[in-house]
């Protein structure tokens, strides 16, 4: 199963944007919100090990769990399996949308729709591959 | 033949973050390109442009050279003129620029670079547009031209 994950930037006043959507495969949303947020967490607090992170966030309670990253307390809040919210010192810093996209055809799809302004037509093949061809636009 | 289009946004003077947002699209040419983004970039605004005004100034274009188009919009429940001005810099970078007239709107201005370089083929244009995939996939090319992509 493939996902997408768009990281916005929170608590810069004008400044607030979205990075560049990444297309990734997991088993379920927990599963890509955790990989995707232990490489964030990880990138404040390069000390913080696979299992601690997921010790925290698999088993958060209430909704939330927290990190202390050595430089201050960095916090996860899950909304829903889809969004949540990173707040380092208490204050908003990253907001994760993790968007469920279905198999390598439907990744393929969004990825084209989302980066291209051009026609392409997306099929599936028996093999399993995906083949894509210029369209009219 | 695709071309990329990195997009560098600013306002009140300030990269905005993140300061470029590339994406894709097929053309004849590089200002073709450029004029395309243009137009999606205009839509966004939902400014009410003249586009065939903006068509007519930006294929009259030299390197160098610049137009204005002006258009009224409502902001904030006021009628204002947003004044939208496209620069060339050689084929490859463009700015665009909206002033809004007025001074309680002049902090909404803000102004954005494209820059397009030629990529080249559909399996160009594919490998650039996989990069944003971390799963491994791989690519083939077909003798009729398009591309197939499978799991490893």
């Amino acid at each position: 199963m493939y996902y997408l994950v768009k990281e916005s930037i929170l608590g810069v006043e004008d400044l607030d944007g979205i990075f560049t959507p990444v297309y990734l495969e997991a088993v379920s949303h927990q599963e890509m919100a955790a990989s995707y947020l232990f490489g964030l967490v990880n990138s404040v607090a390069p000390e913080m090990v696979r299992e601690e992170f997921n010790l925290g966030f698999f088993e958060m309670t209430g909704g939330s769990c927290e990190f202390d990253t050595g430089e201050g307390v960095l916090s996860i809040e899950r909304e829903n399996e889809e969004r949540y919210l990173v707040s380092k010192n208490g204050l908003a810093w990253r907001e994760i949308i993790v968007l469920e996209l279905g198999d390598l055809r439907k990744m393929v799809d969004r990825l084209v729709s989302d980066h291209v302004g051009a026609k392409i037509v997306v099929e599936d093949l028996e093999d399993g591959s995906v083949r894509l061809a210029p369209g009219k636009d | 033949m695709y071309y990329s289009l990195t997009v560098t946004y600013s306002q009140e003077g300030r990269d905005v973050i993140p300061p470029v947002r590339r994406t894709f699209r097929g053309a004849s040419s590089l200002p073709s390109a450029a004029f395309r983004k243009i137009l999606d970039l205009l839509l966004e605004e939902d400014l009410g442009i003249d586009t065939h005004q903006v068509e007519l100034g930006f294929f009259g274009l030299e390197d160098g050279g610049s137009f204005r188009v002006d258009c009224s919009c409502v902001f904030e429940e006021k009628e204002v003129v947003v004044t939208l001005q496209v620069l060339r810099n050689g084929r490859h970078l463009y700015r665009i620029h909206f002033v809004p007239e007025g001074s309680e709107v002049r902090k909404y201005e803000w102004y954005c670079s494209i820059d397009v370089s030629p990529i080249g083929s559909l399996p160009d244009l594919l490998r650039e547009v996989l990069t944003s995939v971390e799963t491994p996939l791989e690519e083939e090319t077909t003798e009729d031209g398009s591309v197939l992509i499978r799991e490893i």
